[in-house]
């Protein structure tokens, strides 16, 4: 018990100490672009008023939801679909390497054209790029489906349907999630841009704007806004993390052990 | 391989039959396995390899595991195969289950030609780690099989079947744990109880206890023994083990190296109920050990060097 | 009792002529290759026939053909190439930044298990962190130029290097290193025969997902800051209103990408055989 306790202040003692790091090596900044952090606490305040949540912020983690649910929706899916079929893996093989590999920024343009400036365009820019994260690693994680488990549920006469739901889709679902912390990373880094590069609104396009009229403060605002936003959809995706996979966490403490 | 006739066995088994839960198991036992009670082993063949054999690779690769096996298991019977190690049983437990087609050759399970798994087999694997669903409960486990398949029954029925099972491996009360919370033969009885709630019609067992210590093992051949007794199950038990092959079995089949076919088959006229003790110690089951272990050894010492 | 024969599946049947047989496998190998190929081929054709019947806005989606003769136009031009090379330079400085930074940085945090669990979480969330929003901070600090994006790139890349490092020197084997220790191998050398090699496939699965990160911001940073670069190149033809150049660039943006990712991937390959290998034979 103790040693649980002292585990978890190690953990978290840096988390901690941080912000007071921080606070007292930026008290007596001088330099303009990094304020004290007191400064950007109290212009924080300042800056999120009720009206600027809701103009600025809201729509922002609209996309940002919605984004990640489609990326979610279309990468487990997708995955799986690639994950069972080893030739339809190979024959899609150079277009999704392809899709993979492209950088997002360079769909902005494209995805302006199609969609026109505003949150269709910001969710579709924002599903495609978190999509693959998640879309390779439940494909590796339904191939890696225990060869085990699955003659022993078809010697039992489980049908198909049923040995994907409760042994294949269980099985991948660690691999499932990890892509899915990767994926909140894509999600939020993209809506940011697509806001800086395409957007008259949202927390990129708060920053951006008053990094250009030289608004130092409220820069720095919005940045820790983002950070917030980040940890808070980081932290979201844990918590569902570690509820679904109760089962793997003290399964794999126990293989430790032994 | 035609058995003695005069067989001890199936009617010591309706003897020591419990009443309650196994007599209404044998009751709602589909197939053959309740007919079995009543007449001596011999009487319906319910699986049968013909000619079974397995290659794999193609062309000048090729390697032959299975070149020719032929034998039969009648209702009731509880056989024993063992080999020299390599002897390719996993691929004919696999074949015997529908997991693998065999090159050539057939397995009849109630004379119909098996073409895919799930023909009402049920197997233990060595593996139990692997075999259960590590993120369900034991008795979700147990319950997996008759749940949304063609068995299906009501859902009253499959709790009650998943209850008698757990009952009967002596795992009363653990339901709700999880299979990685147990020791390692608490859950190969999970396995074997997931195997008897399912209620097939030959029950195949591959090296089911050879993760396990020695205490836990002679523990669960026990309980097997237990379990073959009161409900008349057909069991097929792979094992490398000659002794565990003789004490548990009716009958011992002996394979040969690969490509493996059938080199011997031994009845073992021991009487049952068996004990760990009392029956290892019969010179005939000496005699039997020794043969077996003569045929499994020569075996070996013919094997072409690698 | 209906009992069928199962047909003999062909398997030892007889001996084929090697030469007929290494004809057979080389027409194996280019089946496997024809039907991704084949894909491809649909894929773009779909695209050409979409866009001619127009069911997508003709003016804004070209035909696949035209975008390939443009591609096949602009590669032969200057411009693309400035941009690929100042994308590219920023891309390869930034990278021997984190390389220079990550592995020591991430061996040394992983080297004791305190330094290691008084980070590990700290550095896992910052890693989710989006790069990119740092960027107007660093306008300020570096104003607009090679510095800003190279800064970006280090910024936004070394964490999958840096943890996978930090992972890599947790999960030594005790064994591996127990041995060493009994057998007096001095701090230096078991660094080089123990540390390195176990860390090897770890560093380079960190440095894939590092490259692929910092590729994107090597190439964004110029789409939205301006400056040299592969991104600036495609926010040029967006402005000249050039649509068959625009899908172009976007087309080298890509097969840049799949190169980068590629190459890193077979240097991973090569890491992890070794990895697996070495694993075989320690069971």
């Amino acid at each position: 018990m103790r040693a649980k306790a002292g585990h978890l202040l190690t953990v978290l003692l840096l988390p901690v100490t941080l912000p007071v790091l921080w606070w007292v090596a930026s008290s007596r900044s001088s330099t303009p672009y990094y304020p004290p952090l007191q400064e950007i606490l109290r212009g924080f305040r300042a800056v999120w008023t009720r009206e600027q949540l809701a103009g600025e912020l809201v729509p922002s983690l609209v996309s940002l939801v919605v984004g990640f649910a489609v990326a979610v929706a279309v990468g487990v899916g997708g995955g799986v679909a690639l994950g069972l079929s080893d030739r339809l893996r190979r024959d899609v093989r150079p277009l999704t390497e392809f899709l993979r590999a492209m950088p997002v920024v360079a769909l902005i343009p494209i995805a302006l054209v199609l969609l026109g400036p505003g949150m269709r365009m910001e969710i579709a820019l924002i599903a495609f790029a978190a999509c693959w994260p998640v879309l390779v690693s439940t494909a590796d994680g339904v191939r890696a489906a225990d060869e085990v488990m699955l003659d022993t549920a078809r010697i039992f006469g489980v049908p198909p349907r049923r040995r994907l739901m409760h042994v294949v889709l269980p099985g991948a679902m660690p691999q499932v999630m990890a892509g899915a912390r990767i994926a909140v990373a894509a999600a939020v880094g993209t809506m940011v841009v697509a806001n800086m590069v395409a957007s008259s609104a949202g927390l990129g396009y708060l920053v951006i704007s008053a990094q250009q009229s030289f608004n130092v403060i409220e820069t720095w605002a919005g940045l820790l806004m983002i950070g917030i936003v980040g940890s808070c959809m980081t932290s979201a995706v844990v918590l569902i993390e570690r509820f679904v996979l109760r089962w793997h966490r003290r399964w794999r403490a126990q293989d430790v052990d032994t | 391989m035609t058995r003695p006739s005069t067989e001890p066995t199936v009617i010591r088994r309706k003897e020591v039959a419990v009443a309650g839960i196994s007599e209404s198991r044998e009751d709602e036992f589909p197939s053959t396995s309740s007919e079995t009670a009543q007449q001596p082993i011999g009487s319906t063949i319910v699986l049968e390899p013909r000619h079974l054999r397995v290659t794999y690779g193609k062309g000048s690769h090729a390697v032959t595991a299975i070149a020719d096996i032929t034998f039969q298991v009648r209702a009731g019977e509880f056989l024993s195969i063992v080999g020299p190690s390599g002897c390719g049983k996993t691929t004919l437990l696999k074949s015997l289950s529908g997991l693998l087609r065999p090159t050539s050759g057939d397995v009849l399970v109630n004379g119909t030609r098996v073409d895919t798994a799930s023909q009402g087999l049920a197997m233990v694997f060595q593996e139990y780690t692997r075999s259960l669903l590590p993120w369900l409960s034991v008795r979700a486990n147990v319950e997996f099989p008759l749940r949304g398949s063609r068995r299906t029954d009501g859902r009253k029925a499959v709790e009650r079947r998943a209850d008698e099972a757990l009952a009967e491996v002596g795992l009363h009360g653990v339901g709700d744990k999880y299979p990685w919370q147990l020791s390692g033969g608490m859950q190969q009885r999970v396995a074997i109880a997931r195997a008897l709630a399912f209620r097939p019609t030959v029950l195949l067992m591959d090296e089911p206890f050879a993760s396990l210590d020695a205490q836990a093992r002679s523990d669960l051949e026990d309980l097997l023994l237990k379990v073959h007794l009161e409900t008349g199950m057909t069991i097929v038990f792979v094992t490398h083990d000659i002794d565990e092959a003789v004490y548990l079995g009716d009958r011992v089949v002996v394979l040969s190296h690969r490509p493996t076919e059938v080199k011997a088959s031994l009845d073992v006229d021991l009487p049952r109920p068996r004990d760990q003790i009392e029956t290892k110690t019969l010179r005939r089951f000496v005699e039997l050990r020794t043969e077996a272990l003569g045929l499994v050894l020569a075996e070996r010492s013919t094997e072409a060097p690698a | 009792m209906k009992v069928m024969r199962a047909e003999p599946r062909a398997a030892d049947d007889g001996r084929r002529g090697e030469p007929a047989r290494a004809r057979g496998r080389a027409l194996l190998d280019a089946l496997r290759w024809a039907e991704p190929g084949g894909v491809v081929v649909v894929a773009v054709l779909a695209w050409e026939i979409t866009s001619r019947a127009g069911l997508l806005p003709r003016r804004d989606f070209p035909p696949a053909t035209r975008i390939l003769s443009a591609f096949l136009t602009d590669i032969r031009q200057r411009e693309l190439w400035t941009g690929v090379g100042a994308s590219m330079r920023a891309w390869v400085l930034g990278m021997l930044v984190i390389i220079a930074i990550g592995v020591p940085v991430g061996m040394l945090l992983g080297s004791s298990s305190v330094s290691y669990k008084l980070t590990y979480l700290t550095l896992e969330f910052i890693r989710t962190l989006p790069g990119i929003a740092a960027l107007p901070i660093l306008m300020f600090a570096y104003g607009v130029g090679q510095p800003l994006v190279i800064s970006l790139v280090v910024l936004a890349g070394i964490w999958p290097l840096l943890i996978q490092s930090m992972y890599g020197m947790h999960d030594i084997d005790p064994v591996a290193v127990a041995t060493a220790k009994v057998y007096g191998v001095g701090r230096v050398r078991r660094f080089a025969l123990v540390d390195l090699p176990s860390c090897a496939p770890y560093i380079a699965t960190g440095l894939r997902v590092s490259g692929t990160f910092a590729l994107i911001f090597a190439i964004g940073a110029s789409l939205v800051v301006g400056g040299q670069g592969l991104g600036d190149a495609m926010a040029e033809a967006a402005r000249v209103g050039d649509r068959s150049l625009l899908f172009a660039r976007v087309l080298a943006c890509g097969l840049l990408g799949l190169g980068v990712a590629l190459t890193l991937l077979a240097l991973e390959r090569r890491a992890l055989r070794w990895h697996a290998s070495q694993r075989e034979a320690a069971r």
